[in-house]
């Protein structure tokens, strides 16, 4: 609670660690109450979305979990009206007379065909249905870290390496080695040829 | 000071002499100004105070923490459009990409001419649009910041001989890290969070975050205070009442949220523009993968933008974003998005940006949310069309080998012969995927009641103590990136308030 006044007290633009829970004293919100059933068919709404690598033991889990508390920060109804798209399509192999069993109570491999025929739908409101749920389930899997290090993408690196260039520009110190390194096949044309700065 | 829902009682009761709602480019430079004016500003904001120091470059993490809705707002129409705003201590300021162009002098020249009235041009605004680059250090970006997606759409401009011109961004010592649209970690970027509401602060201003202003205190016709619920950070619900008197209340809560609180109370009568005149800058995006590592990730998120077409209201630029909000947005999933996916460090993430010409309607929905509500028209989605198809056509100009298309029944590209097909079948608007950062115009100020909805001080014609600073005064599109713009008409308001003799006297 001490860091917390501290934290309200003092308006600075320091850089800090950029760690993944910053202690600065704001909670992220408890998880969004869902029916066994409703999490059911979160699980496997997650299941078949979700490739197959690179997961890891729990994975699945924690971004049902990361899904839910994302709800609590939309408008009750936006909330209830993922719920529903849930069950709708928990449901879609039955109004889509592709079975009588539900998404959860088939193979992986035809729930995630089934949706993908949904998300191509000629009508925006099919369409939607899986767009929401997509979006919500995927930005939480490709924000994980064992999912950056096989896109070789580690922003944090980079960045604290920029913040100390940022430190060496305020001393006067500017060299050209701290530019980004140039792509390949763009080294032979001009690195940034602007033809003006706008006023 | 700032204060948190923690810190309130269950009737939390407060008193300033201005009170202010929203920390974004219009709210945080109103409040700024008055309180180094010497009023008593009191903010008040719907999120958290989140400083530089807890930034960092996780979508989840960001997300929930800066965006309204955790980033699940829609504007409804044919097509719909996702958009995201701000709902932080700064606004859309702590989250955008930190472009700071003018509004264009030919379009200030019109708004003074259609609203019969000179303080609108380019020559009244000049001093305001000076004094807010100066105190967002408004300037070009260093040579060592620039990436190889902004060199790509830089070269492809100059091969295809298009005009391609550099950002003027608010930023210092801006080093590319490129995590601008998550807060920026290394507190480069002048938004209002590290650069208007410190000035704020330290003029003795409070600012009330995690309470939302629910309706205006009118009492004898005249705007007297806000009251607010307080949201508690664990379970989302507003549970403490805050109410504010104030001699004075200014609404700068977005283009989206400040006609919603406003047609509460049935105001904007004398024109009924409130709410209407509602334009957003919809995009388009592409997105193109190359046969070589990219690294769009390091590097200004927007250089520069492709201007050739601007005079057909049309722009191109690029604007990376992390892994996690890129595989939000595309219509992939299973092994295919991971396939996708894994190209990452080879893709370069475009737009295209087309100026509005048409207007939707923020609609207040019955327990006080919004609805905003907007068409595009035929001429907009056949600029879209062509928009895409010339990006495209640079993409594979510059060797990319596939092009990510935003269309729900045409979504790839590996050829420039298989962009003629987006003729054939983009027939019907609904197939088009579009977003947008930009809400503007819908309270529109003006110098007549029976035009607008605020006068040129930008105080509500129908209700005396109300003012409005933000987006929503713009009288149409501007066609560029709106922040610059939405703070210097800000600094005007602010510098009308405190020239008020009724204001001067009540303080």
């Amino acid at each position: 609670m001490a860091d917390r006044k501290k934290r309200l007290e003092v308006m600075d633009d320091r850089p800090g660690p950029m760690d993944r829970h910053p202690d600065d004293g704001w909670e992220i919100a408890e998880p969004f109450p869902l029916d066994p059933r409703s999490r059911r068919a979160l699980g496997a709404l997650i299941d078949a979305l979700l490739p197959e690598g690179p997961r890891t033991a729990g994975s699945e889990e924690e971004i049902a979990l990361h899904v839910r508390r994302m709800m609590r920060y939309m408008p009750l109804t936006t909330a209830l009206g993922l719920v529903a798209s849930l069950h709708l399509l928990e449901w879609s192999p039955l109004w889509r007379l592709r079975g009588i069993r539900p998404l959860s109570g088939g193979a992986r491999g035809r729930a995630t065909r089934l949706l993908r025929e949904l998300s191509h739908s000629r009508l925006v409101p099919i369409r939607t249905l899986v767009l929401g749920p997509r979006a919500l389930v995927l930005s939480t899997f490709y924000d994980r870290d064992e999912v950056h290090a096989a896109l070789e993408y580690e922003p944090r690196a980079f960045i604290r390496e920029r913040i100390a260039l940022r430190e060496r520009l305020a001393r006067g110190e500017n060299r050209e080695q701290d530019a980004i390194p140039l792509a390949a096949p763009l080294e032979a044309a001009q690195a940034h040829p602007a033809q003006k700065v706008a006023s | 000071m700032i204060s948190e829902h923690a810190d309130y009682a269950r009737r939390e009761e407060q008193r300033a002499e201005i009170v202010v709602i929203g920390t974004g480019a219009g709210g945080a430079v109103v409040g700024a100004e008055l309180a180094e004016a010497g009023y008593d500003v009191l903010f008040l904001e719907e999120g958290g105070y989140h400083p530089t120091s807890s930034m960092n470059p996780y979508v989840q993490e960001s997300i929930p923490r800066m965006y309204r809705d955790a980033s699940a707002t829609i504007i409804f129409g044919r097509a719909p459009i996702s958009y995201v705003e701000g709902r932080c201590v700064g606004g859309s300021t702590t989250i955008n990409g930190g472009m700071a162009y003018r509004a264009p002098e030919a379009i200030l020249a019109e708004w003074a001419r259609s609203m019969g009235q000179p303080d609108l041009g380019p020559a009244s605004l000049e001093e305001h649009f000076l004094r807010v680059e100066a105190a967002t250090n408004v300037g070009p970006q260093l040579n060592t910041s620039i990436g190889n997606d902004s060199r790509i759409m830089a070269q492809g401009a100059a091969k295809l001989g298009w005009e391609y011109v550099e950002n003027p961004r608010n930023q210092d010592r801006c080093v590319g890290a490129n995590s601008c649209v998550l807060g920026c970690p290394t507190g480069a970027k002048r938004s209002t969070l590290v650069s208007y509401m410190p000035r704020a602060i330290a003029a003795g201003a409070r600012c009330l975050t995690e309470v939302k202003a629910t309706k205006l205190i009118i009492e004898g016709g005249r705007c007297v205070g806000v009251e607010g619920r307080a949201i508690n950070p664990r379970t989302r619900r507003q549970d403490k009442r805050v109410r504010i008197r104030a001699k004075a209340v200014v609404v700068a809560c977005g283009a989206v949220q400040t006609p919603t609180l406003l047609l509460r109370h049935g105001l904007g009568r004398p024109s009924g523009q409130l709410g209407r005149n509602f334009t957003c800058h919809p995009n388009a995006k592409v997105l193109a993968v190359y046969p070589f590592e990219v690294r769009a990730w390091q590097g200004v998120n927007q250089a520069g933008q492709i201007r050739e077409f601007h005079d057909q209201g049309i722009l191109f630029a690029e604007n990376f974003i992390p892994p996690g909000a890129l595989a939000a947005n595309m219509p992939l999933h299973g092994e295919e998005i991971h396939e996708a996916m894994l190209d990452y460090n080879r893709m370069v993430l475009t737009g295209v940006l087309v100026e509005d010409s048409t207007s939707g309607r923020i609609h207040r929905l019955p327990f006080g949310g919004a609805l905003p509500r907007y068409d595009i028209t035929a001429h907009d989605h056949a600029r879209f069309l062509w928009g895409v198809r010339k990006l495209a056509e640079l993409h594979f100009e510059m060797g990319a080998s596939k092009v990510y298309l935003p269309f729900s029944n045409l979504h790839v590209a590996h050829h420039p012969d298989e962009l003629a097909r987006i003729a054939e079948t983009q027939r019907s608007v609904q197939t088009i995927e579009l977003f947008t950062p930009h809400l503007m115009g819908t309270a529109r100020m003006g110098s007549r009641p029976s035009e607008s909805v605020v006068d040129l001080r930008g105080e509500v014609w129908d209700l005396p103590g109300c003012f409005v600073a933000d987006a929503s005064l713009f009288p149409s599109a501007i066609g560029v990136n709106p922040q610059v713009t939405i703070m210097a008409m800000a600094d005007q308001v602010a510098h009308r308030m405190g020239e008020s003799r009724s204001l001067r006297r009540a303080a």
